[in-house]
């Protein structure tokens, strides 16, 4: 099975690792318009959240993880999270 | 492909990470809560920090994370030398997080910042420096685990240590991966 | 017992429960004084008894893990004590120096006893819970030091375990911020932050080391389950314990002057500390759930079951309810707080120590290994006892406090606070009662000790 790992043309984790590269200098660049907005705001957190899910499950391996343990990471992201995207869009009045 | 029924690395190490995600998640929600309620002062404040800065320390932990992802793909195909090449390239990628981190404290502090200046300097400094201590906290981790991957110490068949400090190092980079966003970019 | 040098912890323990013994009666005096504001006065004010039912609960503790620290430290260590003779010198000038604070504090007014003892050239009394002169406060120092040395050098000269370890760091912890009592600035402010280095960083800082390592030995002499095991759980509790309950100090510092910061970084930190206690409940349940024998003493296993409990109940349950900024802002200094410092005080504390006095006693008095069936009896309606009637008066304590922080701090027309006091005295004369539950229990407790000495002993059942 590793052999059949090593012919593949890139390591899984390598392609993570570039989405998450790419993701990163997306929103620095939303980031020095320094426009702001409801919109481009919960964008951005909804791009942390994605590479967040892809540490937890390429980086931390939960991917390969059953039962109780595959959860963590995914519930952590998504209780701020949804505090957060709340607390934006009440600061844009409802 | 087979299934795990516990995360890679010591399970202690794991409930250490969920204790320390708690608190950066109460203090992200305490972040945004805040800011509610103070939103113009947050938006000023806001762009006096530094997110060129903030774009390389980005950058610098998500590399030193995929760095480490390739040392425990090393380890667990046996080859000792190649881990403790990762590693170390990991640590300096932390090394420059730090030295980039402090340039910029450098010149928040010369500024006349301080915890008591307003709010957002507040949870700005509060949340990046407790993060900071963690990057370095992870740094002393994935060196003495560097150190004994050096010394042979790990193998395919034994290598929870190296996993238990990578899990750390993720948790280190996945609090930076959201904090930068709040407390950088969203407004 | 392994090593004849244990047999030093005998009369700390021993002195540790005839001060406990009289903690209670002054515990009962107070409460007395909270419904009958004049009884026993002018004899014992209110003040004085407050100070001495304070005092003793510190001085029998620190004598009780003075005690575990002499049992426990030569059989992990795999040697005799350094110095026994030191040991039972030091047992002698505590206690005297103790006896002698406690005299002054009933015998001469405050503000007299201050002068007789020269407080005027290095002035350190007349803040709560560090009422003793200084030169009691000297004494404290020197007998630490000694038992420092005592210890330190026993384990050092020793085999090293994670468990002597813990403990050491929890000691010297426990001396080096007793220093700050020393430390007496003009400004308000400061004197109170650094007060809490000496309060708070006890019992929610090094203190818990220690406990974290008498609980740890007591699990593993009586469940056989693997050191290695045990020793993991400790360095995550006590790792927990301390990132949270040292920022934690934050959660006193809402309101007296220190900068506005305080607020989040006490709250949120403060917020974790259940978290530690919780880890340690379920460790305790599940080392005893995995136990290897049946270890014959159940009283001391119950013993450390019910600190693991009582310690997350009382710290960090009844800790919780009151540690968020904005609650607090309302129930600060109020009846919540007694509540939580009756079970916090009990549960993690008082228990832990019995925990390893009930393990240990009986080696100490020529036992292999456990008490009489008859004797073990007893002392486990004595836990029972003395734990339900805490549970009575944290709840009394919590009732009285909701009701006092709505009459006093929250409604339309505020009442003042004797007000306030007269329509709360139900709840006072309830938690008497429960009060005098616990002298029962702690009668029973005492009884125990003198009950089925000539009858064999438990055995370890298959």
């Amino acid at each position: 099975m590793e052999q059949i790992q090593r012919k593949r043309w890139i390591r899984p984790c390598t392609l993570v690792y570039l989405v998450m590269i790419a993701l990163t200098l997306i929103t620095w660049w939303i980031g020095s318009t320094a426009k702001g907005g409801l919109e481009l705001s919960l964008m951005v957190l909804l791009f942390a959240l994605v590479k967040g899910q892809m540490v937890g499950d390429w980086f931390m391996g939960l991917h390969f993880v059953q039962g109780i343990w595959r959860w963590p990471i995914l519930i952590w992201l998504f209780v701020p999270g949804t505090l957060i995207a709340t607390a934006f869009v009440l600061s844009y009045g409802g | 492909m087979q299934k795990n029924k516990y995360p890679p690395g010591d399970l202690a190490i794991w409930i250490f990470i969920l204790a320390e995600l708690l608190v950066f998640a109460a203090f992200f929600s305490a972040y945004a809560f805040t800011r509610l309620k103070n939103v113009e002062l947050f938006n000023h404040y806001q762009l006096t920090l530094d997110r060129n800065a903030a774009l390389l320390n980005t950058l610098a932990l998500i590399t030193s994370s995929y760095f480490v992802v390739r040392a425990v793909a090393d380890i667990r195909e046996d080859d000792s030398k190649g881990c403790k090449r990762w590693l170390w390239a990991a640590i300096a990628m932390g090394a420059f997080f730090v030295l980039i981190k402090g340039g910029e404290y450098a010149h928040h502090f010369g500024a006349g910042v301080t915890l008591s200046s307003n709010a957002f300097y507040m949870f700005y400094l509060s949340l990046t420096f407790f993060h900071f201590m963690h990057v370095i906290l992870g740094m002393v981790i994935l060196a003495a685990v560097a150190l004994k991957a050096g010394r042979g110490g790990y193998s395919a068949d034994e290598h929870t240590g190296v996993e238990t400090g990578a899990s750390y190092w993720h948790m280190v980079d996945l609090v930076w991966l959201i904090l930068f966003p709040l407390v950088y970019v969203m407004r | 017992m392994q090593y004849s040098s244990q047999a030093v912890a005998k009369p700390y323990f021993i002195a540790a429960i005839g001060l406990f013994a009289g903690q209670i009666l002054f515990g009962l005096i107070l409460g007395l004084q909270y419904v009958l504001g004049d009884f026993l006065f002018p004899e014992i004010p209110f003040n004085v008894a407050r100070m001495v039912h304070t005092n003793l609960l510190i001085v029998w503790l620190l004598f009780g893990f003075m005690g575990a620290a002499y049992y426990l430290v030569p059989e992990e260590s795999e040697r005799e004590l350094e110095s026994p003779m030191l040991a039972l010198a030091m047992f002698w000038i505590f206690l005297v120096a103790g006896a002698l604070t406690v005299l002054g504090y009933l015998l001469v007014p405050y503000a007299g006893l201050a002068q007789l003892t020269g407080n005027d050239l290095l002035p350190t009394m007349g803040r709560e819970f560090l009422e003793q002169p200084t030169i009691t406060k000297l004494g404290i120092v020197v007998v630490a030091l000694s038992f420092l040395y005592n210890i330190g050098m026993t384990i050092l000269k020793g085999r090293k375990t994670v468990v002597t370890l813990v403990l050491l760091i929890g000691l010297t912890g426990l001396a080096v911020f007793f220093l700050f009592s020393f430390y007496n600035p003009d400004n308000l402010v400061l004197d109170k932050f650094f007060w809490w280095w000496v309060v708070h960083l006890w019992v929610e800082g090094v203190w818990e080391l220690i406990l974290g390592s008498i609980l740890a030995f007591v699990l593993i002499k009586t469940t056989g389950v693997d050191r290695e095991v045990i020793e993991k759980w400790l360095y995550i509790i006590i790792a927990m314990t301390l990132i949270t309950g040292i920022v934690g100090t934050g959660h006193h510092y809402y309101w007296i002057g220190t900068p506005e910061y305080w607020q989040w970084w006490g709250s949120v930190f403060s917020a974790m500390e259940p978290i530690p206690f919780f880890m340690m409940t379920v460790f305790a349940f599940n080392m005893v759930n995995k136990r290897r024998r049946e270890h014959p003493n159940k009283a001391a296993v119950l013993w450390a079951l019910g600190t693991a409990t009582m310690a997350f109940l009382g710290a960090g349950v009844w800790g919780f309810l009151h540690t968020l900024s904005p609650v607090n802002y309302y129930t600060h200094g109020s009846q919540i707080t007694a509540a939580h410092g009756h079970m916090a005080f009990y549960g993690a504390y008082v228990m832990i120590v019995l925990t390893i006095i009930s393990y240990a006693m009986p080696m100490l008095r020529g036992r292999t290994a456990a008490n009489s069936n008859k004797s073990q009896v007893l002392e486990m309606w004595s836990f029972w006892l003395m734990t339900i009637a805490i549970v009575f008066i944290t709840l009394f304590l919590t009732a009285a406090g909701i009701l006092q922080v709505y009459l006093q701090r929250m409604g339309e027309n505020p009442l003042p606070f004797m007000v306030v006091q007269d329509k709360v005295a139900l709840f006072y004369w309830l938690r008497e009662i429960a009060g005098l539950v616990f002298l029962i229990g702690l009668l029973t407790y005492i009884a125990s000790f003198f009950v089925g000495n000539d009858e064999p002993e438990a055995k370890e059942s298959a």
